[in-house]
């Protein structure tokens, strides 16, 4: 495996009427080719940010520093020409909400034939080809038909499939998914994972998969980042990260979730506490107003994303999941 | 007596250019004090519809619904009597069900008004509500966008439960909340069940909270009620199609890179519903008779019910399910 996208010291920070506020603070991380990468958090950790930042796609006024490595250029500092080059045709993004995300008053076919002229240079007639092709290759049945339709006349599982075959017309190398299938039913959203985990085999797409739900994450990510606010807590392989989590936080959102062997009137742990806006991040470790193994380090030195193992990361003083 | 029975209910949507839509066909569905009934069903199964119904915000075009015991009265444009407003209802997003230009001490002073508490214990009763659902008392006077979502849903509960309820009917209350918020307010659920004994009808997509916090769950699916079993029994062995398909569909957080099992095909039109049984073109199981005879509700013991023709104790089917 070789790797695709190389992010390092990523920092953002967006104006606001009190001064510039940083969302996402010193994060890096690494996706290999034909890899799903998992960036975990709840919301305002600064997992859409943090992705936004690699398209450009950030509010005026952003000011974003650190690097992020393709294909020999740095993401962050590409010039407009180069960047419309990169967008769409290396890297694409799918959002939540499909029915935002498509233009509802042009048909199925219109907005993935243009997407393909304009970044293959393709006559009419092959464009119209390879828009059926993506249909078919998202399994969206009767492609003929659905190529003349428009976005309202489909369910939410279906748009969302036709936004990722948008995605994909340029044959991007690497997908950026944003809580992809949170507005879908679960049963729409095993549609959508087995898509993406097709997708990752059979074309060696590599996606950068955001999601709150670590259900998704175990489903199909291979490596997952663990975000709290704004920055990387622990970063891994999926399994190992799941099944024996060493940052306090990751084993908090863990503990939090529904178990299927609990039933009828169970209680959840929950974490203590919200979590911080990034106007009022603890100094410190930003988790230990809420962590009960905070040290006194923790509250006064941000604890380094450090190598605990060969394929693990930790940012914990305390590492009090660590091997004794 | 339950504290709530729906009976037989149905709901139609009449819209112009449109033939009518039953979103609602004909679901019963009781609670009982101190109890969780968990509504679960994709998207356009119907079960928002039917919350509504139960407390009147939709008319019902059939059946019943009784609140501990009397038929409650359809909602009209005088306020209601003090028994009806004993059901309550809380709603899925929190930023739209409160008034973000009023404190939420004098939104949940409403709710006091209505159950006819002096207004002189307000601020007392207020400060005890709002300790009961997990929120300092002293934040009485903030107002909705000065707390995060977990906390304004805790706040909605707190408003519903001022009225006094016996009944509250929450329709996707944890489903926009992150897991930890999720966590903290289905923990109070559970307690209000508990230690208020209230009756709590649970409406949501998400099979597994409901798994985790309900004693008895209904599977709705277009308009019916095809299933209902006291909750674990239903997790472990689920006795309708559906049912079993919207388990499988659940991914795991365990590590073990479960890849969840898609449900073909999409929930139907529900103007115009499949013939037979309405699961059947989406039914790994169906066979002959699932296309021409609708499925009654078999009793299956132990407090269990299930729509379909595998579980009819006469005629066995061909083939044995997997279940």
């Amino acid at each position: 495996m070789s790797t695709l996208l190389d992010v390092q010291g990523l920092t953002v920070t967006l104006p606001t009427n009190s001064g510039p506020m940083t969302i996402v603070d010193n994060v890096g991380y690494a996706v290999e080719q034909g890899q799903v990468f998992g960036v975990a958090g709840e919301s305002g950790s600064g997992k859409t940010i943090s992705v936004l930042a690699l398209m450009q796609l950030l509010p005026a006024g952003a000011h974003t520093s650190g690097t992020a490595r393709y294909g020999g250029q740095d993401l962050l500092k590409l010039r407009p020409r180069a960047l419309r080059e990169v967008r769409g045709a290396e890297l694409a993004m799918v959002f939540q909400d499909p029915l935002t995300s498509l233009h509802p008053m042009l048909s199925i076919g219109k907005q993935l034939t243009e997407h393909v002229r304009s970044h293959e240079g393709a006559s009419r007639s092959a464009a119209s080809k390879r828009a059926f092709e993506l249909l078919e290759e998202v399994r969206i049945p009767d492609p003929e038909r659905a190529l003349r339709g428009f976005p309202h006349q489909f369910s939410g599982g279906m748009r969302q499939r036709i936004a990722i075959a948008i995605a994909l017309a340029a044959r991007p190398k690497l997908l950026i998914a944003d809580e992809p299938t949170t507005a879908l039913d679960v049963t729409v959203q095993a549609g959508i994972l087995r898509l993406l985990d097709r997708l990752r085999r059979e074309n060696g797409l590599s996606v950068i998969l955001i999601t709150h739900d670590l259900g998704v994450m175990s489903s199909i990510a291979d490596e997952v980042a663990i975000f709290y606010a704004g920055r990387i807590v622990e970063s891994g392989p999926t399994r190992d990260l799941l099944t024996s989590p060493r940052h306090p936080y990751t084993r908090a959102l863990l503990d939090a979730l529904p178990h299927p062997e609990a039933a009828g009137g169970t209680e959840l742990v929950a974490i203590p506490g919200s979590p911080p806006t990034p106007r009022a991040r603890p100094v410190g470790c930003a988790f230990h107003p809420r962590c009960p193994y905070a040290s006194e380090q923790s509250r006064a030195e941000v604890p380094p994303l450090v190598a605990v193992s060969e394929t693990r990361l930790l940012a914990c003083h305390v590492d009090p999941f660590g091997p004794k | 007596m339950s504290a709530l029975e729906i009976r037989d209910l149905e709901v139609v949507y009449r819209d112009r250019g449109r033939g009518p839509v039953r979103a609602v066909a004909g679901a019963s569905i009781s609670v009982e004090r101190g109890q969780i009934v968990g509504l679960v069903g994709e998207s356009g199964c119907g079960k928002s519809s039917l919350a509504k119904a139960a407390v009147g915000l939709v008319p019902r075009e059939a059946g019943e619904v009784l609140l501990d015991g009397r038929a409650l009265h359809p909602l009209r444009r005088k306020a209601r009597s003090r028994d009806d407003a004993r059901i309550q209802m809380v709603f899925q997003n929190p930023f739209a069900s409160l008034n973000p230009r009023r404190t939420i001490g004098a939104q949940i002073a409403d709710g006091l008004t209505l159950a006819g508490a002096p207004s002189g214990s307000h601020r007392e009763q207020t400060a005890s509500l709002l300790d009961e659902v997990g929120i300092a008392a002293a934040a009485v006077g903030r107002y909705p966008h000065q707390f995060s979502g977990g906390q304004r849903q805790r706040i909605a509960i707190a408003r519903a439960l001022a009225a006094d309820p016996s009944v509250v009917v929450l329709d996707e209350p944890l489903s926009s909340l992150d897991a930890s918020a999720q966590a903290q307010a289905a923990n109070l659920l559970v307690r209000l069940a508990r230690d208020r004994g209230l009756a709590l009808l649970l409406i949501s997509h998400d099979l597994g909270i409901v798994n985790h916090v309900a004693d008895v769950v209904s599977v709705m699916y277009l308009g019916l009620v095809v299933e209902t079993a006291p909750t674990r029994a239903l997790w472990e062995k689920p006795q309708h199609p559906y049912t079993e398909a919207l388990v499988a569909a659940i991914p795991h957080a365990d590590g073990a890179g479960f890849l969840p099992e898609a449900l073909p095909g999409e929930v139907p039109d529900p103007a115009q519903p499949p013939s037979g049984c309405r699961f059947h073109p989406r039914c790994p199981y169906v066979f002959d008779r699932c296309f021409a005879e609708v499925p009654p509700l078999y009793d299956l013991g132990v407090e269990r019910t299930a729509a379909c023709f595998l579980r009819d104790p006469d005629t066995p089917p061909m083939k044995e399910t997997a279940t």
